[in-house]
């Protein structure tokens, strides 16, 4: 059965805000339809529209050509249409059959018993039509993200469900769930569901969609075949402006290393890995996902002292798990991979977000100098081209963009000296990440050494005055600048490369 | 991913949101339960009730302060109420053995403060769950105090000793501009100090402010060590009200600090409220109590009203957090 | 109930106002502050306290009775915030049960200067205008001799539940009891345990005993409000021959008597009590004076043939007793010996 779905003309204002303004915007049944746009640009609340999350202010929904109200999640579902969250709603406790038939338990003929070898069965036979190898009676705990993905759509299938909304579903994802994952959205196309998938990833976006619609300050400014447009089309789009590329400036590098690091090995992890970093050099370490370079910047950083071999940084052996106060008094700074979880103060301003490692600093007769801190907050806002109303403002009101540059600012203090980064640009736009990439290199031109681990090959390429590939845990090779062979380094990371 | 949009349309409201709403509705509150209550009894605004109703709530004043420290950590403290019998036995058996008011007060506050660091040893630095610990010191400090005072109440003659709790002023006791010093110099430490922004911290993200060097499992202990500091100050204000150590002092008195300061609009889950907001949420609280006394309300009724008033800021805090998000 | 009982107080007072607006010149404004108010013998004593304010109001026109009681919910610092409030609107007589004397000290003599006549309820206070108490330690040896005489000389195993650590009023019982079981050989105390005055903990005590002591013949309490879970217990572990010592006259536990397991209660009665302080406070107020310590009248309360197999057995005969039914009829009736009529 053909399905459709047509949002006609929809309009949405917050106060005085207009977040939609006359959007237009159809699914069909068998395709991919992405959905693509700077943060803020109106996706997630024309999403929510149609997930019954928000009411819309104008418009109408059609579904096959009938209008249909939904003002809430409940008709969103009668409507055959379900939302994949970034953060999973599964239950790790309960198995991956007990999640998918959560609230509508099959009982065994009239008892109050649930029949678990009948929803196994059930799940089983969902997981077989599209090819997938998963034990329903794994509890959910024991899956890894791309499987937990999974879950969630089979369940979201399982209640009759025709249109699935994807919000950036590979961002956690590792190469090997991410071809999965396509694999599946390509057999579900064959079914007959219809997709909207939610990117920043060009490349992905036109491998597997028919369809791209860019969506700019709450107006759609772009919708197209896939096949009728291209890649710098979509991203000139999205920004409204000729992108500006970034380009590497000229630099000497030159002096003793900050950092040297020598045959560090952590059983399971990462072995015998060994780098150097000089004051501002640029670093990249790549690999795919459980190449082990994120616990090697943690022990670097003095988080886990669990690992053999030895650590020097401005010539002195670091102490094995000194723990981070340690390193930042020293001169260290991190900026962690999950800024959720552990890069943001949610219920905190801006300003305290900011302020936070060198409040030390700021004690002028035992209190703290708040001028002082205002006039350190400014200029990191400003060199950072952060977007807030105010330094008073809460940071988790910003969009990921600019809480991710707020995690930069923070170290932005002159005493620092070696700066770690972790997926520096992970989930952000087009526009915040070439910020980015020139915080950082206004960092190492002001001689400060950095570190980063990125997957993303052209990110390694952009950056490196030195890049590392990794192997599950193993170091492959090292280029320098500017002998980068894209090629030899995609090798190295799959693990078909030629160890040094 | 929230929307430039929202996010300034969040900004525009965010002035009336939260803590700023959050006591302009106690403040009115306050007013409006002062008003009913004083039609209703013309001796509700008599300097002699006022000043009975400042004393009254001066111990609820120091708890609820301390508690406001801990539960901007995230955590809760339940122990307070029985360190105040625990702490006064100990500073009453220091007083009645020296003779010295001053080695009396210190012991007092010391026995708080060693409370606390049980507490906070095994909360900061084992990363046990908060409401357990406290939960086995509240029953330990109990246990501690009905020992050492051998479950009788010990007389105090002492006046140095029971100047602070005992004296007024005119109506004014005397307590009560010792507990605005205390609330000047607790903002002091909670505004322009680095532990108090490490307060904010280590409740707002403990991971966070662990990878950005900050300590908070050290804040975690302090905070914990000052609201047993606070509870060996209220111990002395309690024995100087009642000219007596008592084993049972202090009861119950664990939740009334923990609802003066949700009342007051700090959050249960760390890192949002003031002391302004405690010391408004102790105001009404107390208010409400002495009202109800005055006018006679069926105790029955009492527990009844109280409830509602929980239930009511519940589902303020609810709205206007729903308020936020959407 | 009680709110009820306290909009019918209020109406009665409004048209005893209303009736007798001239005469009502003298006024007695009475307040009790308890430190409780829902263990089944509070609520039994405040609301007979609330019975007897509105009888006295309405029997006589000559006088305004007005009272009201608080209750400090355990909590000593409430009660004294409650004392220092109550004092401001200076009522001409209070009542207290005080969770502790020694803290009271300083506000008796407060509320004496303002013209208060203090009434210490059930622990004595020297600084006090009167003090009423219970007779405890009396009562309690009662009870013990009881156990002695009703237990046939063979040797007889009990546990006694105690009030709160420190508590004066369950000190003094068990002082009492103690002293009353010294008086013969066979009866062993196994067991003491205190239950703060908490039928909850009652019960897992009374759970724990029946386990640890087979062999176990009777539970003694400072309270009937343990006798109630210990009873149930008993009976749903088939220990239907365990014997039952009361304090307090709870009817449903005097109930239980006739024939039943439960051996001797003392009657104290909270309804009775209730009605006594109003009857107390109002010769007060008519210029009487009783005596500084005033004994409440508790005898000891058996069913007939048990006081008769006790005085079989050597129980003294001094030792007033009431029977079951006349026991239940002035517990239930305070006004029999404390109403107006007793005053008039």
């Amino acid at each position: 059965m053909s399905n459709r779905i047509d949002m006609k003309g929809i309009g949405k204002s917050f106060f005085a805000t207009r977040a939609l303004d006359n959007v237009d915007f159809s699914c069909v049944s068998g395709e991919v339809h992405a959905l693509v746009g700077l943060n803020g640009a109106g996706k997630s609340t024309l999403m929510k529209v149609l997930g019954g999350v928000y009411q819309k202010d104008e418009g109408v929904i059609e579904h096959n050509g009938k209008p249909i109200e939904i003002t809430a999640p409940a008709d969103a579902a009668k409507a055959g249409i379900s939302m994949i969250h970034q953060e999973l709603s599964l239950i790790n406790e309960l198995t991956v059959a007990g999640n998918i038939f959560l609230g509508r338990e099959l009982k065994r003929g009239g008892t109050p018993f649930l029949d678990k070898r009948e929803m196994a069965r059930q799940v089983k036979m969902q997981l077989d039509r599209f090819g997938l190898s998963l034990d329903p009676n794994k509890p959910v705990r024991e899956l890894n993200s791309g499987e937990k993905q999974i879950v969630e759509i089979i369940r979201a299938l399982m209640s009759d469900s025709w249109l699935i909304v994807m919000d950036e579903p590979t961002s956690a994802l590792s190469e090997e769930d991410k071809d999965r994952l396509f694999e599946f959205i390509a057999r579900m196309k064959a079914e007959g569901i219809a997709i909207i998938y939610i990117s920043h990833h060009m490349p992905e976006i036109f491998s597997i969609a028919e369809q791209v619609t860019v969506m700019r300050d709450g107006v759609i400014v772009l919708s197209e075949r896939t096949s009728d447009t291209t890649e710098d089309a979509v991203i000139q789009s999205m920004t409204g402006e000729e992108l500006e590329h970034f380009v590497k400036p000229h630099k000497e590098i030159e002096g003793d290393p900050l950092l040297s690091v020598q045959d560090l090995c952590k059983a399971g992890t990462y072995d015998q890995v060994s780098l150097e970093v000089r004051p501002g050099e640029i670093v990249v370490m790549t690999g795919l996902r459980g190449c082990g370079a994120p616990e090697l910047a943690k022990a670097i950083f003095g988080l886990d002292g669990d690992y053999q071999g030895t650590v020097h940084y401005k010539g002195r052996p670091l102490k094995p798990g000194r723990g981070p106060s340690v390193s930042v008094r020293d001169g260290m700074g991190l900026v962690t991979e999950n800024r959720d979880k552990n890069g943001i103060l949610p219920p905190l301003s801006v300003r305290d977000n900011i302020a936070l490692p060198f409040l030390e600093k700021t004690v002028r007769a035992g209190l703290i100098d708040g001028g002082y801190i205002d006039k350190v907050v400014d200029k990191a806002i400003r060199d950072t081209s952060t977007k807030t109303s105010s330094p008073d403002q809460e940071i988790r009101f910003l969009s990921g963009g600019n809480k991710q540059k707020i995690c930069f600012s923070r170290w932005l203090d002159e005493d620092l000296e070696l700066l770690i980064l972790l997926e520096p640009t992970r989930g952000i736009d087009v526009h915040a990440k070439a910020d980015i990439y020139r915080i950082i290199e206004d960092l190492a031109e002001r001689g400060v050494g950095i570190l980063i681990l990125s997957y993303e090959i052209d990110e390694v390429i952009m950056l490196a005055d030195r890049v590392l590939t990794l192997y599950q845990g193993q170091s492959v090779s090292e280029y320098v600048y500017p002998n980068f062979e894209k090629d030899q380094m995609l090798a190295d990371m799959a693990g078909a490369g030629q160890p040094h | 991913m929230t929307s430039t949009a929202m996010a300034s349309s969040a900004q525009n409201t965010k002035k009336l949101d939260g803590l700023t709403l959050r006591y302009l509705v106690l403040i009115g509150l306050i007013v409006i339960a002062s008003v009913g209550f004083s039609f209703a009894n013309e001796n509700f605004y008599s300097l002699t009730n006022i000043g009975i109703l400042l004393r009254s709530i001066a111990v609820l004043f120091l708890l609820s302060m301390g508690m406001t420290f801990v539960m901007l950590t995230g955590g809760i403290d339940l122990s307070v109420g029985s360190n105040v019998a625990f702490s006064g036995g100990v500073g009453v058996i220091a007083l009645t053995t020296t003779g010295s008011a001053f080695i009396g007060f210190a012991a007092a506050i010391f026995a708080g403060m060693a409370i606390g660091a049980v507490n906070g040893f095994f909360i900061g630095r084992l990363k046990l769950s908060a409401f357990m610990v406290t939960l086995a010191t509240f029953a330990l400090a109990r246990g501690l105090a009905l020992v050492i005072y051998d479950a009788d109440s010990i007389n105090v003659s002492n006046q140095t000793f029971l100047w602070l709790g005992g004296v007024s002023w005119g109506n004014m006791p005397v307590v009560i501009p010792f507990v605005a010093l205390v609330f000047i110099a607790l903002s002091v430490v909670l505004y322009k100090t680095t532990f108090g922004r490490d307060v904010y911290a280590a409740g707002s993200n403990f991971a966070t402010a662990f990878v950005l060097g900050r300590r908070p499992e050290k804040t975690l202990v302090w905070v914990y060590v000052l609201s047993g500091a606070l509870a060996g100050l209220s111990a002395i204000i309690t024995v100087g009200r009642v000219s007596s150590g008592q084993p049972w002092a202090g009861l119950y008195l664990e939740f009334d600090a923990i609802t003066a300061v949700i009342l007051g609009g700090t959050s249960l889950f760390g890192g949002r409220g003031m002391l302004l907001g405690t010391i408004l949420g102790v105001l009404l609280y107390g208010i409400i109590i002495n009202g109800l006394v005055l006018t006679g309300t069926n105790p029955y009724l009492q527990s009844l009203i109280k409830g509602m008033i929980l239930l009511g800021v519940v589902l303020l805090d609810t709205y206007t957090q729903r308020g936020k998000t959407a | 109930m009680k709110l009820s009982k306290t909009l019918a107080a209020t109406t009665a007072l409004v048209s005893a106002f209303a009736a007798s607006a001239a005469l009502a010149d003298d006024a007695l404004d009475i307040v009790f502050i308890n430190d409780g108010h829902v263990a089944p013998y509070h609520v039994a004593w405040l609301s007979g306290f609330e019975d007897a304010i509105a009888a006295y109001d309405e029997a006589f026109d000559d006088v305004k009775v007005t009272g009201r009681w608080l209750s400090a919910e355990g909590s000593l610092e409430k009660m004294i915030q409650q004392a220092e409030v109550t004092i401001n609107e200076k009522p001409d007589i209070m009542f207290v049960n005080a969770i502790n004397v020694d803290a009271f000290e300083p506000l008796v003599a407060k509320a004496q200067a303002e013209g208060i006549t203090w009434i210490a309820v059930h622990s004595p206070m020297d600084s006090a205008d009167y003090s009423f108490t219970l007779g405890d330690v009396v009562n309690g040896t009662n009870q013990g001799m009881a156990m002695c005489a009703l237990s046939d000389g063979e040797p007889y195993k009990v546990g006694i539940m105690l009030g709160q650590a420190g508590n004066p009023s369950g000190e003094a019982r068990r002082e009492g009891i103690l002293k009353g079981i010294s008086t013969c050989d066979n009866v062993e105390v196994v067991a003491e345990q205190p239950a703060d005055w908490d039928t909850v903990k009652a019960q897992s005590i009374a759970e724990n005993w029946l386990t640890q002591f087979p062999d176990l013949d009777a539970i003694s309490g400072v309270t009937d409000g343990y006798m109630y879970p210990s009873i149930a217990i008993a009976a749903n572990s088939g220990r239907d021959d365990l014997h039952f010592y009361g304090y307090d006259g709870d009817i449903p536990i005097m109930q239980q008597m006739e024939g039943g397991n439960v051996k001797a209660d003392i009657l104290l009665s909270g309804t009775r009590e209730g009605w006594n302080f109003v009857q107390m406070a109002y010769r007060i107020h008519k210029g009487e004076t009783p005596d500084k310590v005033y004994d409440f009248f508790t005898p000891l309360v058996l069913s007939e043939e048990n006081h008769k197999i006790a005085l079989e057995n050597g129980f003294p005969e001094d030792v007033q007793v009431y029977y079951v039914d006349q026991a239940l009829e002035v517990a239930q009736n305070g006004y029999l010996e404390f109403g107006p009529d007793s005053v008039k």
